[in-house]
């Protein structure tokens, strides 16, 4: 276990490396500098104007030296300034986070609540009414662009019905309320944007946990178990569930910067303040040390959820330490 | 503070001399008699919620260049001077001001009793200070050019300040409209990233109160304030990023006010159950602009040809609406500057042709215009992310096609645009706009000596006679006098046509009923933010005073 | 052995499904320009925002154009950025993929860790980034989609490769001398095609889903030239007065999407009985 450890600590090094230089060079092609965007063709701001900032930003150096000040810097967290308001990136990521992790569990939770017993059931009875209706659905959630069924979701539940509020994260409210008032409110906030993230998850989340169920029906200890007459439920619910969980460990690393991308949508039409949008908006307004900040920490962060699901794996699944 | 910021193109915000003027709009008017509602009338209480597509980045006066920063500096700082509801300029923080030594001494006498939001009083040295940093190269400002022409700005007493010119300089005025930021919170720490630059302290109407990031800014009325205390309590920010949510948003009667495109204002009256939309000239305007130095377009007889075979009114009709006007020179329609004794040139094809023939222009067989065996075509450029713009070229490719002019569109990546293209003056005709601001100097488009790289004279035009006027223009402290000039150069540049100047768009806006007191003024909407009131009966918002 | 597959897969009649659709809108795609009632491309001010009539099926859009025949020539469109990315994601996923898995060594080493950093950063933010700074257009929308998604086929393949590599006739046609590239397009190929294939037919309805969110992002395929996403994009502003600027592109985009991935799955469930 030790040695494998130390193995798969070490291949975090050239990743994380591989993955500051594609931020990092994904900026250069960006034509023009990063001051364009406030500058331009603004008759208040000179050319002398913009050389100064250039300068003050050590934007004028070559560029493996920016890259080399700069990864510097980021070892040691220091991404810099966001162009945008001057203020540190490393402290605008940490509001978000907070958010974009709470957004993610929340609709992470809510998916597998549903795509465990979904994927339980269709693998018991393949191509059962349950499995092809199942099927159905979950595709038809996967399948419509997410801005149109949370715009949906927004007037039926929002305007027709009234029943949630449309977008942001609280009430504009300025009693002193009891904390759980208050936390029904965020709570009502939170229900749409989780339940359209987490639809668009379900699908795979149940198609894994279905097949990955059925390798488990196939494997001879379930037959096994069959022979000795154990009971139904035991053998399913109990050995065949577990066993096929395992799997699913491995798959939340991988989910992680699609969730963290999916959520870039899904942000900005809930006026959600997370990582998603601040990316993207950083991205269309050329904000230099944001973009790459927020490509390598969600990079960093995926990294960090596979080397830790990979050891949850090999804990509970002793056989890969020895491949 | 109607005009929103858009993140997913810069281009759509409104470009030029934009953020200065940005200033004046959500100021309230000084003087009591232009408004309807005198003090002791409205009722206190009560929250606006205002929503915007973008987050503020810098709520401070001299670093900010976005419009959601401005919107919310505009209520929390004041200027020396600020314009009125009928952009005339009025004093703010100064009670008065002369004009000295032929225009090159300006004096402000300031009001005395002001304080700033934590209490300490307003004195010279905050000005002097903000004059330091609007000059200080450490300091981020894109306003340092305003001041280029200051020789110095001294403090006789702590209620004077003395601002001298090298030259006169007209516009010098208007951009003491700055806000003044306070010494002694600034004094110590970078001015760039100071902590106050997320949490202001200003003399302003409302008071800074919370920040949640991408999420809103919320500001309280001032009680101190020395044109006395704000009707509305609280002024609440919020950023929503997309505008069909705002508009659901406005529907479901959780945002007080939103901008409006021409489509959703002239949506079915049941939408706007709970609120009233208002409309009113904007300070852009929309072109269609040449490279003089091109042959194709040197004779200014196919300019104005090409002017002809343009339908300007079914533009306006088919791109905004109807909700915007047509105009005729190098100002917005509501500015002072404007010359409406300028005739529009009419939509006449058949002008066009006589016109193009005179230069040579004659159609070949299939109608298109050939002159020396070549056909007359031409690229026309936009930049990608302004749907507007690219209505208009395509608009334009149509209505030239028809009178046998083959036009190409292209729409380029912003950035590529301008510096690519613009800066090196590497394009036949362009589609663009500017935002201006509510001062009409406008000699960095238009003086012969602003051609080159980087510089807004772009198209190339040159006209001594414009030249002169420009130079003597800023040199014009008097209005009248000022005006007349600006009218002659309007009229000028409308006869030589260096652009085709397009339409003026309309500002639209929906504010909730409830609300006493949005009156729409040369100025804008907002210019009487402070004296707007909610009924005690309709108020939305209850907000209980901590003690 | 293909008679098996194609006698199972014809029981599965979602798949069956799916396939009919997508053979339908190939067909549609391919005759788009024929097929359109009305010139997709020309405006019409007057007739903006028409409700759905005998004369505009499906109404018209904010410029007056006629919604049917736009969504025509858009079926083309969403389906060449799908099987243009899909095409480049098979290219690269693949010949990687192989090379890594057959070859092994220091280039599977090299090859796997680029898979890895590819798969950790969020695709999205690498594809916004290039269409922010380079323009969007459809060819940079389509090259970037497909430059973005072929670290999961490669590991796939990759995965595939490994379990055959050792299979008795790939030892047998090595030290029989068989050169590389042959023993990889001619014994090695057709044993992984199954799990590309399926890999392949979800790839496209995921791109069309990718086109649709960028074009909401304005970084889509750009007007004029008519997309599903991004008449969509369109129709979000006029969604109070306009509902079938929004339902009919959004039917589309579900009805294709859906039909590729039930495709793809019951091709999987066909040609992989494991599971």
């Amino acid at each position: 276990m030790g040695n494998y450890l130390l193995k798969r600590t070490l291949h975090l090094v050239p990743t994380l490396l591989g993955i500051s230089l594609i931020s990092f060079f994904l900026m250069q092609l960006a034509p023009g500098g990063p001051i364009d965007q406030m500058a331009d063709l603004n008759p208040r701001v000179t050319p002398e104007v913009k050389a100064r900032i250039q300068k003050d930003l050590g934007l004028d150096q070559p560029i493996l030296v920016q890259y080399g000040r700069w990864l510097k810097r980021i070892v040691l967290f220091d991404f810099g300034i966001s162009l945008k308001d001057n203020r540190p990136v490393i402290r605008k990521i940490g509001e978000r986070l907070p958010a974009t992790l709470l957004l993610n569990i929340l609709s992470i939770g809510l998916a597998l609540l549903l795509a465990i017993p979904i994927g339980f059931f269709a693998a018991i009875k393949p191509r059962s009414l349950f499995d092809r209706l199942t099927t159905v659905f979950v595709f038809v959630g996967f399948s419509v662009p997410t801005y149109a069924v949370a715009l949906l979701a927004m007037i039926m539940f929002g305007l027709k019905l009234g029943w949630l509020p449309i977008s942001g994260l609280s009430s504009m409210s300025w009693q002193p309320l009891p904390w759980w008032t208050k936390g029904w409110d965020i709570a009502k906030h939170l229900l749409l944007p989780t339940l359209v993230l987490g639809l668009t998850s379900l699908a795979g989340l149940s198609r894994y946990m279905r097949s990955s169920m059925l390798e488990v029906i196939h494997q001879d200890f379930i037959r096994a178990a069959e022979a000795e007459g154990l009971g139904y439920w035991r053998i399913y619910g109990v050995h065949a569930l577990r066993n096929a969980l395992i799997p699913m460990v491995t798959l939340f690393g991988l989910m992680l910067p699609d969730l963290i991308g999916g959520g870039v949508i899904i942000e900005t039409i809930f006026a959600y303040p997370g990582m998603g949008r601040l990316g993207y908006e950083a991205i269309m307004t050329r904000d230099y040390n944001l973009i790459m900040a927020v490509t390598v920490i969600s990079g960093g962060l995926t990294v960090m959820g596979n080397f830790l699901a990979d050891l949850l794996y090999a804990y509970v699944d002793p056989r890969i330490r020895y491949r | 503070m109607k005009d929103k910021h858009d993140i997913p193109s810069p281009a759509e915000r409104g470009r030029g001399c934009r953020v200065r003027a940005r200033w004046f709009i959500v100021v309230c008017a000084l003087i009591p008699t232009f408004s309807r509602f005198t003090a002791g009338e409205g009722e206190y209480g009560d929250a606006y919620v205002d929503a915007s597509i973008g987050d503020a980045s810098l709520l401070n006066p001299v670093l900010l260049s976005d419009s959601a920063s401005g919107d919310i500096a505009g209520l929390v700082f004041n200027g020396l001077v600020k314009y009125d509801k009928n952009i005339q300029l009025v004093g703010d923080l100064a009670e008065s001001w002369e004009i000295s030594k032929g225009g090159l001494v300006i004096t402000f006498h300031l009001r005395k009793g002001i304080r700033w939001h934590d209490g300490q009083s307003f004195t010279a040295d905050d000005v002097l200070f903000t004059y330091e940093k609007l000059r200080d190269p450490k300091v981020h400002t894109p306003y340092s050019s305003d001041f280029e022409d200051v020789a110095s700005v001294t403090a006789p007493d702590a209620y004077t300040v003395r601002v001298t010119y090298r030259k006169r300089f007209a516009p010098g005025l208007a951009s003491w409209g700055m806000g003044i930021v306070p010494k002694h919170i600034y004094g110590n720490g970078d001015f760039n990233t100071h902590p106050a630059n997320r949490a202001p302290i200003g003399t302003g109407p409302y008071r800074f109160k919370e920040w949640k990031t991408d999420q809103y800014i919320l500001l309280e009325a001032n009680p101190d304030y020395f044109e006395g205390k704000p009707y509305i309590q609280r002024y609440v920010y919020r950023i929503i990023p997309d505008s069909s949510v705002q508009f659901l948003e406005m529907r479901n009667q959780s945002i007080d006010s939103i901008t409006l495109t021409p489509d959703q204002y002239k949506a079915y009256d049941a939408i706007f159950e709970h609120h009233q939309r208002f409309r009113y000239p904007s300070f852009k305007y929309v072109y269609f602009g040449f490279n003089l130095k091109n042959d194709l377009f040197k004779d200014s007889r196919i300019r104005r040809a090409l002017a002809y075979a343009i339908d300007r009114q079914s533009m306006v009709n088919g791109i905004v609406l109807g909700l915007g006007q047509s105009i005729t020179g190098p100002f917005p329609v509501t500015s002072w500057a404007y010359n409406t004794a300028v005739e529009p040139l009419p939509y006449d094809p058949v002008k066009a042709k006589a016109l193009l023939a005179e230069c040579g222009w004659k159609p070949d067989s299939n109608g298109h215009l050939m002159k020396g065996g070549k056909p007359f075509s031409f690229t026309l450029m936009t930049n990608q992310g302004n749907k507007v713009r690219q209505l208009c070229s395509e608009v334009i490719q149509q209505q030239l096609k028809k009178i046998g002019i083959d036009v190409t569109v292209r729409i380029i990546e912003w950035s590529t645009f301008i510096h690519q293209y613009i800066d090196k003056k590497n394009f036949e005709a362009i589609v663009m706009g500017w935002q201006l601001g509510r001062d009409p100097d406008n000699y960095m488009m238009w003086h012969s000596s602003q051609q080159k790289e980087g510089q807004y004279n772009f198209c190339g035009y040159e006209n001594p006679q414009v030249d002169r006027w420009l130079v003597e223009a800023r040199e014009t402290f008097e209005l009248k006098e000022r005006q007349a000039l600006y009218h002659k150069v309007h009229a000028q540049i409308a006869g030589d046509l260096p652009y085709i100047f397009l339409y003026c768009p309309d500002e639209l806006v929906a504010i909730h009923k409830r609300f006493r007191g949005p009156e729409v003024a040369p100025l804008g909407l907002a210019w009487n933010f402070r004296e707007w009131w909610a009924p005690k009966g309709e108020q939305r918002y209850r907000i209980e005073m901590q003690p | 052995m293909l008679r098996i597959y194609l006698e199972r897969f014809k029981q599965n009649r979602l798949a069956m499904i799916g396939f009919a659709v997508i053979v339908v809108l190939a067909v549609l795609a391919v005759l788009a320009p024929w097929l359109c009632p009305k010139d997709p491309l020309s405006q019409n001010l007057i007739a903006r925002l028409q409700t759905p009539s005998q004369a505009y099926w499906m109404g018209t859009d904010d410029l007056g154009r006629d919604v049917f025949s736009r969504l025509l020539l858009g079926t083309r469109t969403s389906l060449s950025v799908g099987f243009v990315a899909v095409g480049i994601e098979l290219l690269i996923g693949v010949s990687l993929g192989l090379c890594a898995g057959f070859l092994g060594g220091k280039l599977d080493t090299i090859v796997m860790r680029l898979v890895d950093i590819m798969l950790s950063i969020p695709t999205i933010f690498l594809i916004l980034a290039v269409l922010a700074f380079l323009g969007p257009n459809i060819y940079n929308v389509m090259v970037i989609i497909g430059l973005t998604s072929w670290p999961g086929l490669t590991r796939l393949v990759r995965g595939e490769c490994l379990s055959i590599r050792e299979r008795e006739y790939i030892q047998a046609a090595r030290t029989a001398g068989i050169s590389t590239s042959r023993i990889l397009f001619v014994h090695l190929l057709p044993n992984v095609i199954a799990p590309i294939l399926v890999s392949a037919t979800l790839g496209v309805a995921g791109a069309i889903l990718t086109e649709s969110a960028l074009s909401f992002l304005g970084l889509g395929v750009q007007p004029p030239d008519p997309s599903w996403g991004n008449i969509l994009a369109i129709g979000r502003d006029y969604l109070h007065i306009a509902w079938w600027l929004s339902l009919f592109p959004t039917l589309a985009i579900l009805i294709t999407v859906l039909s590729f991935n039930l495709l793809g799955e019951g091709l999987r469930d066909v040609l992989d009985p494991r599971t």
